[in-house]
């Protein structure tokens, strides 16, 4: 099923089930960085998770990733168990967060060509792919320079064909605008609902509202690993009572603050 | 072609085709052992020529104190006059390389001097008092009439190095041809002395004598070489992934783990072999040079096809195993910076068993065998001197260490490349800490990335 099918029938692409992610610290002992989230998104659907620093979104991310395993729970990428078939779920996915980096000494056009030759590209398409991706990008003039010495908007833009270079139904984003400027946010803005307009699921991870408001089909509200709320903008407005975003977030955020005392005591 | 291995061959390609852009790399792997042994034999040469021209230039100083009369057996009124003593002396000196006679700067000492002064630390005042490199007391026994040359020298002073050894040589030259001419004025011959002659016949067979001093040094320097060629890709392809941010980049390629880490180890691995082998081939052909102008002290290299099919064959045994053991550390550092904070003292560490190589009394057996590095430089020995036959067993043996060594080290590199540890520095608590985790939550237990 292409991507733009999956979006007319709206099928999940992106299941995630009561998933948990330990990790062990010296200090603080075992904690749960995941505490039994769940969320399921469509293709053709933007998908958000929003909560502070620390909140658990980029744990989740990089379990549906693969990069993680999760230490229980089930997640399934376009209907693939990440644990299950790890390969397979990369396969169907694009991942790009403030930590993919580039290889510095490739050139744009070797980058693109690798990536597309391990996604399964085949060998006489990967030129065209690569032409087409320039086009859309406006790549040309840079393409054949060694990473290293582009400057950060055209990394940026190698980064994201990079990642969509196989075409994939999944496209996870981790928080992608950050330590951008203006014009980088606005180009990943309009890449993310080009995106959707393709049927990409697009999941991705941020702590600004705004970002939120203006791109999320739906929204998840996430705080200590768990997820507190999920629904459209107007439907967390209307549960909390609230006008805007910042004001459902914050209502969801006290009340997890008012039932932590009690629940310790 | 399997999918497996164009998996693995494409990311070799990748890694290689990332590591020689890599400026370190370049400099360790190819432009140091093209560049290195060429200057630093005609450094070498440069500078043993110079100390040589030095020294000849220079005058010989030396303060003689000797009776009037020097040398006369029978009749001490049938000796030499002092004059032509000190000139049939310094005729007996070496000569410089063009027959030229050194020239000698004679000072004047009383008998009395030599004998009240020139003992312990007197002797070294008297040096200094007459400005010369040695004091020469020659006198008559008395009591075994005798003449007996004493030579006071400071063998530490770097001017009189060689002094010593030059005015022995002549003292020993001038009393042959003293003994000869006494024999001859008794009515004798001086063929007659040739009958207690001595010579020595080298037992190393000719076609491996020129491999003799390469034997000492070169195992050494390729082991060493080789080790850097491995020591940054090493860091580069773990460490310096991580501190690029292109690790995570990594992990999410469609391919296991395990043909990832294949790939980056046959790249370290490359490029370990590629300095080896440039590292041979420029000592090869800059050997000549070193021959060319220490004349005849040097001889040169004579391999057959055998030896050097047996030198890359135990080489390349020798830097799979290191280049899977610098990955296996180098894989847990975060920063190019501690991975050399981590391989710098295990690269030093692992090369003293491979210096020892050069020390004579050490052989390749069974039992050095075993030693990591020290039997590869042994093994490297033995094929250099052209006994390999003799120590076949121990080869083999040397061979088999070297790949047992790297499968532990590949294991170790399988477990740990990308893992969640190194990969972002979590701590998942390993089995126990999971397994309590999944069980208070009555949760299913551990999972591992693949």
């Amino acid at each position: 099923m292409s991507a733009a099918e999956g979006a007319r029938s709206g099928a999940i692409a992106v299941e995630v089930r009561e998933l948990v992610k330990a990790f062990h610290d010296p200090r603080r002992g075992t904690f749960r960085a995941v505490d039994g989230m769940s969320f399921a998104c469509r293709r053709g659907e933007v998908f958000g998770l929003l909560g502070p620093n620390g909140a658990g979104k980029t744990t989740t991310l990089r379990v549906l990733a693969t990069v993680l395993a999760p230490t229980s729970g089930q997640a399934l990428l376009d209907g693939v168990d990440v644990v299950v078939d790890p390969l397979e779920a990369r396969r169907r996915l694009g991942f790009l967060t403030g930590n993919t980096g580039l290889y510095p000494r490739l050139t744009g056009r070797e980058t693109l060509s690798f990536f597309a030759r391990l996604h399964g590209v085949p060998e006489e398409r990967i030129p065209a792919r690569v032409a087409e991706l320039s086009k859309t990008f406006g790549m040309e003039s840079y393409l054949d320079g060694r990473c290293e010495k582009l400057s950060t908007g055209q990394k940026q833009k190698i980064s994201i064909a990079r990642a969509v270079v196989h075409d994939p139904p999944v496209l996870i984003l981790d928080e992608p605008t950050s330590g951008l400027d203006i014009i980088g946010s606005s180009a990943m803005i309009d890449f993310v609902a080009a995106r959707r307009a393709a049927g990409t699921c697009v999941v991705f991870s941020t702590h600004i509202l705004s970002e939120a408001e203006e791109l999320c089909d739906r929204i998840a509200i996430v705080l200590k690993g768990r997820v507190l709320a999920i629904g459209t903008l107007q439907e967390l407005c209307e549960r909390t009572g609230t006008a805007n975003l910042r004001q459902a977030f914050l209502h969801y955020a006290r009340s997890v603050e008012q039932v932590a005392p009690s629940a310790g005591s | 072609m399997s999918a497996r291995l164009r998996d693995i061959l494409l990311i070799l390609r990748h890694e290689l085709r990332s590591t020689f852009r890599d400026r370190n790399t370049l400099i360790y792997a190819v432009a140091l052992p093209i560049v290195l042994y060429p200057a630093i034999f005609l450094v070498v040469v440069q500078l043993l020529q110079l100390q040589g021209r030095l020294e000849r230039a220079a005058p010989l100083r030396v303060a003689l104190a000797a009776p009037e009369r020097v040398l006369g057996w029978e009749d001490p009124e049938s000796g030499l006059e002092l004059a032509e003593f000190r000139a049939a002396l310094a005729a007996q000196l070496p000569r410089g390389p063009e027959g030229e006679a050194r020239a000698v700067e004679w000072k004047h000492a009383s008998l009395e001097e030599a004998r009240r002064e020139w003992k312990g630390d007197g002797a070294r005042a008297a040096l200094e008092r007459h400005g010369v490199e040695l004091l020469l007391h020659v006198e008559r026994d008395s009591s075994s009439a005798a003449w007996r040359a004493q030579a006071h020298h400071d063998p530490l002073a770097l001017e009189a190095r060689g002094a010593a050894s030059a005015w022995a040589g002549a003292w020993n030259a001038l009393r042959d041809e003293r003994r000869v001419a006494a024999y001859a004025a008794a009515g004798g011959t001086a063929a007659a002395f040739e009958v207690l002659a001595w010579s020595e016949v080298d037992a190393t067979p000719p076609v491996n004598r020129g491999n003799r001093l390469p034997a000492l040094l070169i195992p050494m320097i390729l082991i060493i070489m080789g080790t850097i060629g491995a020591f940054y890709p090493a860091i580069d392809a773990t460490a310096g992934e991580r501190e690029r941010g292109t690790a995570e980049t990594t992990a999410v390629l469609p391919l296991p783990r395990t043909y990832l880490a294949t790939g980056k180890y046959l790249a370290v691995l490359t490029s370990a072999l590629l300095a080896f082998a440039l590292n041979l081939l420029s000592m090869w052909l800059t050997w000549p040079l070193l021959r060319a102008s220490l004349a005849g002290g040097v001889e040169a290299w004579n391999l057959s096809l055998l030896q050097i099919a047996l030198l890359f064959a135990i080489g390349g045994l020798f830097l799979s195993f290191v280049s899977a053991l610098l990955l296996s550390v180098a894989v847990y550092a975060r920063t190019f910076k501690e991975g050399q904070a981590f391989l710098g003292p295990l690269y030093s560490l692992c090369l003293l068993p491979a210096m020892v190589a050069a020390v004579p009394g050490f052989e390749l057996d069974q039992r050095t065998a075993c030693v990591p590095f020290l039997n590869a430089a042994l093994a490297l020995r033995a094929i250099f001197e052209g006994h390999a036959e003799q120590h076949l067993p121990a080869l083999l043996q040397t061979g088999g260490v070297c790949l047992l060594l790297t499968g532990l080290c590949l294991m170790l590199v399988a477990r740990s490349y990308l893992s969640e540890e190194t990969l972002i520095g979590g701590d998942s608590g390993g089995f126990w800490v999971r397994w309590k985790a999944a069980r208070s939550a009555r949760l299913p237990g551990a999972r591992r990335t693949r």
